[in-house]
């Protein structure tokens, strides 16, 4: 892994991101930009699309949503930290990750029609897909290599960083940009409201008396390269990606099983291919969304898999938001943050603990960590597992 | 790696499903455009689970039951789909309930099955299978993604693997499509399922996928190029090639599907959209219908819709693109 991009609730950069988490400062406000009647706090970039437009070297006059402009200016920023050339960019793959693409346009464009308003239907709707994100950003980065998007709810960019890493392993790609993006809409906060699992105070995971989780939005992607590449190009890894694991809970579409089983199938794969035993696992950043189920069923599975070796773990969830399909790539991003920086990341918001494991790590801290664990889960029982160590 | 393809199962706006009476006749239709020609379910899908289930899921689910009867394959290795739109209908319904209820108390049922991975989600579900779990939305590319991923799963030593495309049309998604400039004939617009159940073990008479290739934004000499490079990477000749499938339709003027026939200029073509319809994962049925050739070479002796080919139909190459975006070729043989 040679680079990194990442905007998030925290930040605009991967600077910005890692300075907030230090002060231990959470991103999750009232919003800014969505405009909803619900009463909630959510993980929002702090910028408008307009603002959001200039970041990213587009036109004002273009329609473009909020997941496709997110992730061009993730993904822009982890090319140019990798330092690729143009030659490279060009034989790159990107493999993108999206739960709701380009809803956040056409929701709006939507509510216009049913009430009988005139809408320009090619602006509104042609970028709903979610494979329209991606094409954006292989059109505007120049990436013309094999280009794919994986739609797995919540552990989409997780399974774009996995799907990257099997492409270059089994010899079909070099170099890859794996990520994803997502954007708040009104579609997904009803959602999870029908659902009644937000909390509409700030969302407190792994906590005893924990509501639900806030939403957020935001992108990060990685650049994965083969050996051979980095080697080639006097490339500087960053750290690797040893190990991946993607099963399914198989119990509910929406809900988790209370041991975690998809969890613990998806950990323990992770653990099988980087051919490490738990206790070598110096931190995990969790999936901990703040929801009574998933903190529950995580809980089960990272006591069956580590027993009495737990390592420090945390959720970063109550500083950004739930990012939905850009969460396994935020949280990657995270995941080798800490292991650059030698320390532990918080698990804000927590008083109390659930008391089936021991408590996760509250404050930013120093460690020697060599290995570390991220968690993704999603609907349809979609458990993913990643692990990155050391370059 | 060849990827034997044990069994296909596909729903499409022709009679693709029942085998024994494959594209036998034409059905008519009264919508606007080439609806599914769907299965009774309640014969194939447990009824106190079709209750709750989408047209995309029961469709899906229909085809994998067959196939998974027809290979005595109880869970698959891996779960790999395509899906362009994913649960529309669903994703349509609860917006349409957010918008008129403005913000109001919702069910969350049809937001519960709206995810595009509730398709491959419901499968493992009903399979209570825990293994590899992914679903690929990408445009004209959905299906050739999750094939491409379902031949690596291959290649990394598992088995059994189902893999799938599904996408469905509502009329309120064809009156926002048929509005769109790159849709240019909306009767032509189509839905349905194909998924397929791969294996790297050989068996007498099976069909299987030599190989696939997409790109993405390319010009005509690239595609002849594309065409030529893929028959020499698989060592084959023009001439080995008995039909060409193209996802052209007979009205169009297309230059991509003019270039590639150009290419293979003495190759018998076969448009098999007229069976299923444009939608972004049309190319999973082309896959089917070139496996059910293959297979059963005299299985349209009684169908009405396609004509009859020579008897020994022994390779098949495939074409299509989607808005002149997204390519694929893929190579099956016998």
């Amino acid at each position: 892994m040679s680079g990194y991009g990442i905007i998030s609730a925290l930040g605009f950069n991967a600077d910005e991101n890692l300075n907030t988490l230090k002060m231990q400062k959470s991103g999750i406000e009232k919003s800014m930009h969505l405009q909803t009647s619900k009463s909630v706090v959510v993980g929002e970039v702090k910028a408008s699309n307009d603002q959001l437009k200039s970041f990213a070297n587009i036109s004002a006059k273009k329609t473009l949503s909020r997941t496709a402009l997110l992730g061009l200016i993730a993904s822009r920023e982890a090319i140019a930290s990798a330092k690729l050339e143009a030659a490279e960019i060009g034989q790159a793959g990107i493999i993108n990750g999206t739960s709701v693409g380009g809803m956040d346009i056409s929701e709006i464009a939507y509510s216009k029609i049913l009430v009988g308003k005139a809408v320009n239907i090619n602006d509104s709707f042609s970028g709903h897909d979610c494979g329209h994100s991606t094409h954006v950003i292989a059109e505007q980065l120049k990436i013309k290599g094999y280009n794919s998007t994986i739609s797995t709810a919540c552990s989409s960019s997780a399974n774009s960083i996995m799907h990257g890493a099997m492409l270059i392993k089994s010899g079909q790609l070099n170099c890859a940009v794996v990520g994803g993006t997502d954007a708040l809409s009104l579609f997904t906060l009803n959602g999870f409201d029908s659902l009644k699992i937000l909390d509409s105070e700030w969302c407190r995971p792994f906590d005893k008396n924990r509501k639900g989780l806030n939403l957020g939005e935001g992108a990060a992607y990685l650049v994965l390269e083969s050996e051979e590449h980095i080697k080639a190009r006097n490339g500087k890894g960053i750290a690797e990606l040893v190990g991946y694991g993607n099963a399914n809970d198989a119990y509910h579409q929406t809900a988790s099983s209370p041991e975690g089983n998809g969890a613990y199938f998806a950990i323990k794969k992770a653990l099988d291919i980087a051919n490490l035993s738990a206790h070598k696992i110096s931190y995990i950043n969790a999936h901990g969304t703040g929801t009574n189920n998933n903190d529950q069923s995580e809980s089960w599975a990272l006591q069956n898999i580590f027993s009495h070796d737990l390592p420090p773990y945390s959720s970063t969830k109550a500083f950004t938001g739930h990012t939905l399909g850009a969460a396994g790539g935020i949280e990657a991003v995270f995941s080798v943050m800490a292991l650059q920086e030698q320390s532990l990341l918080p698990n804000i918001n927590l008083n109390q603990p659930m008391g089936i494991i021991d408590a996760p790590n509250t404050i930013y801290q120093s460690k020697q960590i060599s290995n570390v664990l991220s968690n993704s889960f999603g609907f349809g029982g979609n458990c993913s597992s990643l692990i990155f160590s050391k370059a | 790696m060849k990827a034997y393809i044990h069994s296909t199962s596909a729903i499409s706006a022709h009679q693709t499903f029942d085998k024994s009476s494959y594209l036998a006749e034409l059905e008519v239709s009264d919508h606007t455009f080439l609806k599914a020609y769907e299965p009774v379910y309640r014969d194939i899908i447990n009824p106190k689970l079709l209750r709750r289930m989408s047209r995309i899921i029961k469709m899906a689910v229909a085809c994998t039951n067959q196939i998974l009867t027809e290979t005595k394959v109880i869970s698959p290795e891996a779960i790999v789909v395509g899906t362009g739109l994913g649960c529309i209908q669903d994703t349509h319904k609860f917006l349409k309930d957010i918008i008129t209820g403005e913000e109001g108390i919702l069910s969350p049922t049809a937001f519960i099955q709206s995810t595009h991975n509730t398709i491959a989600g419901q499968i493992a579900l009903l399979l209570q299978c825990p293994n590899y779990n992914f679903t690929y939305s990408n445009r004209g590319h959905s299906f050739e993604n999750a094939l491409i991923d379902g031949c690596m799963q291959l290649g990394d030593g598992k088995n059994n693997i189902l893999v799938g495309a599904a996408d469905e049309m509502t009329p309120d998604v064809l009156s926002i499509l048929s509005q769109m400039t790159c849709v240019n004939n909306s009767s032509h617009v189509g839905e349905g399922a194909a998924f397929f159940m791969l294996s790297n073990q050989s068996k007498q008479n099976t069909p299987y996928l030599q190989d696939i290739h997409t790109s993405s934004n390319i010009g005509d000499s690239e595609l002849g190029n594309n065409v030529q490079l893929f028959c020499e990477k698989n060592g084959i000749n023009y001439t080995d090639i008995d039909l060409l499938m193209l996802g052209d339709s007979e009205a169009d003027d297309d230059q991509h599907y003019k270039k590639v026939k150009s290419v293979l200029k003495n190759t018998a073509t076969l448009s098999y959209k007229k069976i299923c319809g444009e939608y972004y994962t049309s190319s999973g049925f082309a896959m089917h219908l070139a496996a059910m050739l293959l297979k059963y070479p005299g299985i349209l002796n009684e169908s009405t819709i396609l004509p009859k080919f020579k008897e020994s139909i022994r390779t098949i190459l495939i074409y299509n693109h989607h808005n002149a975006v997204n390519h694929s070729l893929m190579l099956l043989s016998i």
